[in-house]
């Protein structure tokens, strides 16, 4: 049942938010073990919030928007009480002193907070295979990742233990593994969703948002925990329109397909799709249009420049992890001594990695060459995005270059793993909103039956243009194809 | 494009003990990643300016006024077997001093990490967070 019928019936009092927590936990028993989604679970605690949810149903108040929904959290977004790992040695043991402003948002509108879900360590992958304690599995393949770096949140949507689930984002993190998990992901305009309590990586990439089973959930979701927060200074202020508000038509959008995310490193069953997709999009009176190679020339140096920028904004946010406040400590010798062991002991290898390499980068006598150097670039991939939505509402293409890997894939060769974020990482430089919708299954290749997925890139603010798109998308393409796991227990 | 040395070199400046047994891999890796990299070298930014945030181009720049934010000071404390009276206890950082009023037989100071670690390492980029500082907790971030 997806979210959007569950809060509609728990408001109308036809359906008990605890039964719909016990089917929850009930899946959770049962396909968690297939797909390791999560890292922690209170049972105890879900069920006293859904009580808390009916009691208000029963007083005769209205529970809100996400009445009785479970979701889940990615485990680098804070709970009051809960853990908060980030994926990472280096947290083990700490307990959040207070929510994110995005959990106090979900349960105002009475959501059921259902689990901690695995993610890469300081969401730091792409396929939760640098999970600081084991990796997620995709739900479509068991020998398969997931995605990430919030794979934990694709897979457990994509197993349908819950209907939707947060993750965050900083080049791909939330795209990426909805696409590799066959469920709608979306990631928000920088600024138009707090990040207070979430657990800093790369701050002026990250964004927090919704993985979903449907486009129309992500949209109530992304609704509830949108707009402005005293406590996160770059979140954008007054009225957000309603992800709700834009028709949920594509006719007479401007749909461009930049040659550039046609590159030939994609593989081309996951091009058969998407080409599919457009089709699609264009019968229902969308104006398709391949934009020519340039349009956005520098797009294909998103990877280096991504990765300076955000292991570098990373080397700084990191620091703080230094066993002195939380945390496992070694603590023989002196302070330094101290700092030296717990970091290199608790630090899993890519982010010991991504510390070096920001450090490196924002060092005396390399800044200007790659710090700022892929500043300038950034700006540059920025600045051709926001000259093709002059001419373009939307842009389209693949989300990933690749489906979804085997587990051990592209763990020796760190950069393979860097490419996955390849077609996402640009949307993330200049802050601009992405959704990732289902568009079928690869027919042929190494990602033979597997999930793809349609990445659309809208103007910066213009959140409901893109969530009313991939809704659009959603009624042409119909329903998508289900893993066997996700109808096992219905 | 990096050699062992300099490898040694960041990483202290990074406070991360690197294992020796580790050190090959990581310059091997680093290595590889800067040279693919290299690319951006290439790239003519001339009269470019850095952008360094999305909200450089779009949103509203940061308000300047102070808010007021839950002081997690006892929940954080009581997370940590190293506080003591409300404080968190460090590594010892300073010697005793050469006079008869130095506190003897203390096996740990307390004190804020900024002040300590001047002494310890003038060359520290290191962000060590006075405790007191709520806007610093792990869950928040500072750039913001």
């Amino acid at each position: 049942m997806s979210a959007a019928d569950i809060a509609s019936r728990v408001r109308a009092g036809e359906l008990d938010p605890i039964v719909v927590t016990e089917k929850a936990l009930a899946r959770f028993e049962e396909r968690n073990p297939v797909v390791h989604a999560y890292l922690d679970l209170d049972r105890e605690d879900a069920l006293q919030r859904a009580a808390a949810v009916s009691e208000r149903v029963s007083r005769g108040e209205d529970p809100g928007q996400l009445a009785g929904v479970p979701i889940s959290l990615k485990d680098n977004i804070a709970v009051a009480g809960a853990t908060l790992t980030a994926g990472s040695r280096i947290l083990q043991g700490y307990r959040s002193p207070y929510d994110a402003h995005v959990t106090e948002r979900l349960v105002a509108e009475g959501a059921v907070l259902f689990g901690r879900t695995n993610l890469d360590e300081f969401a730091m992958g792409a396929s939760t295979e640098n999970s600081g304690f084991a990796p997620s599995r995709n739900p479509w393949d068991r020998k398969r990742v997931p995605g990430g770096s919030s794979g934990g949140s694709a897979a457990a949507v994509g197993a349908g233990i819950v209907p939707v689930a947060l993750g965050s984002e900083t080049g791909g993190s939330i795209r990426q593994p909805a696409a590799l998990c066959g469920v709608t992901g979306f990631k928000p305009t920088y600024g138009s969703v707090s990040r207070r309590g979430l657990v800093a990586f790369g701050s002026s990439l990250d964004q927090i948002g919704p993985l979903a089973a449907t486009a129309e959930d992500a949209a109530l979701v992304f609704d509830v925990i949108t707009g402005h927060d005293p406590g996160d200074a770059t979140t954008t202020t007054g009225k957000r329109p309603s992800a709700f508000l834009a028709p949920t038509s594509v006719e007479g959008l401007r749909i461009g397909i930049p040659e550039e995310f046609l590159d030939p490193s994609v593989d081309p069953h996951i091009l058969a799709q998407v080409d599919q997709a457009t089709d699609l999009l264009s019968e229902a009176g969308a104006i398709t249009k391949v934009v020519p190679a340039g349009g956005l020339a520098h797009a294909n140096l998103s990877i280096p420049v991504y990765y300076l920028v955000s292991s570098s904004e990373a080397c700084s946010n990191l620091a703080r992890f230094d066993g002195m406040r939380y945390g496992p400590r070694h603590d023989d010798g002196d302070l330094l001594d101290a700092y030296l062991a717990t970091r290199a002991g608790h630090f899993g290898a890519e982010v010991q990695r991504r510390i070096l390499l920001g450090t490196f980068a924002l060092s005396a006598g390399y800044y200007d060459a790659w710090y700022k150097k892929a500043l300038q670039v950034r700006r540059l991939v920025s600045d051709e995005f926001t000259t093709l939505f002059k001419e373009y509402d939307l842009l389209a293409g693949p989300t990933s270059p690749v489906g979804a890997f085997k587990l051990g894939e592209r763990t020796d060769d760190p950069y393979a793993m860097y490419l996955c974020d390849l077609l996402t990482a640009p949307a993330c430089l200049g802050g601009f909103p992405s959704v990732s919708v289902p568009c079928g299954l690869a027919r042929k290749g190494p990602y033979k039956g597997l999930p793809v997925g349609l990445q659309l890139v809208g103007r910066p603010g213009e959140d409901h243009v893109v969530l009313a798109a991939a809704r659009a998308f959603e009624a042409i393409r119909g329903e998508p194809e289900r893993p066997v796991v996700y109808s096992a227990a219905e | 494009m990096v050699d062992p040395e300099e490898v040694r070199r960041v990483a202290h400046l990074a406070r991360l003990g690197l294992a020796p047994e580790d050190e090959p891999a990581m310059v091997s890796h680093l290595d590889s990643i800067l040279a693919h990299f290299e690319v951006l070298q290439a790239v003519d930014t001339e009269g470019v300016e850095p952008l360094t945030h999305p909200l450089a181009t779009h949103g509203q720049p940061a308000r300047d006024e102070p808010v007021a934010f839950p002081d997690p000071r006892e929940s954080l404390v009581e997370l940590t077997e190293h506080a003591r009276e409300g404080f968190f206890v460090v590594p010892r950082v300073l010697e005793d001093a050469p006079d008869d009023d130095a506190p003897a037989g203390e096996d740990a100071h307390t004190t804020t990490p900024d002040d300590a670690d001047e002494d310890a390492d003038p060359a520290a980029e290191f962000d060590t967070v006075a405790d007191d500082d709520p806007a610093r907790e792990p869950d928040v971030d500072p750039s913001s």
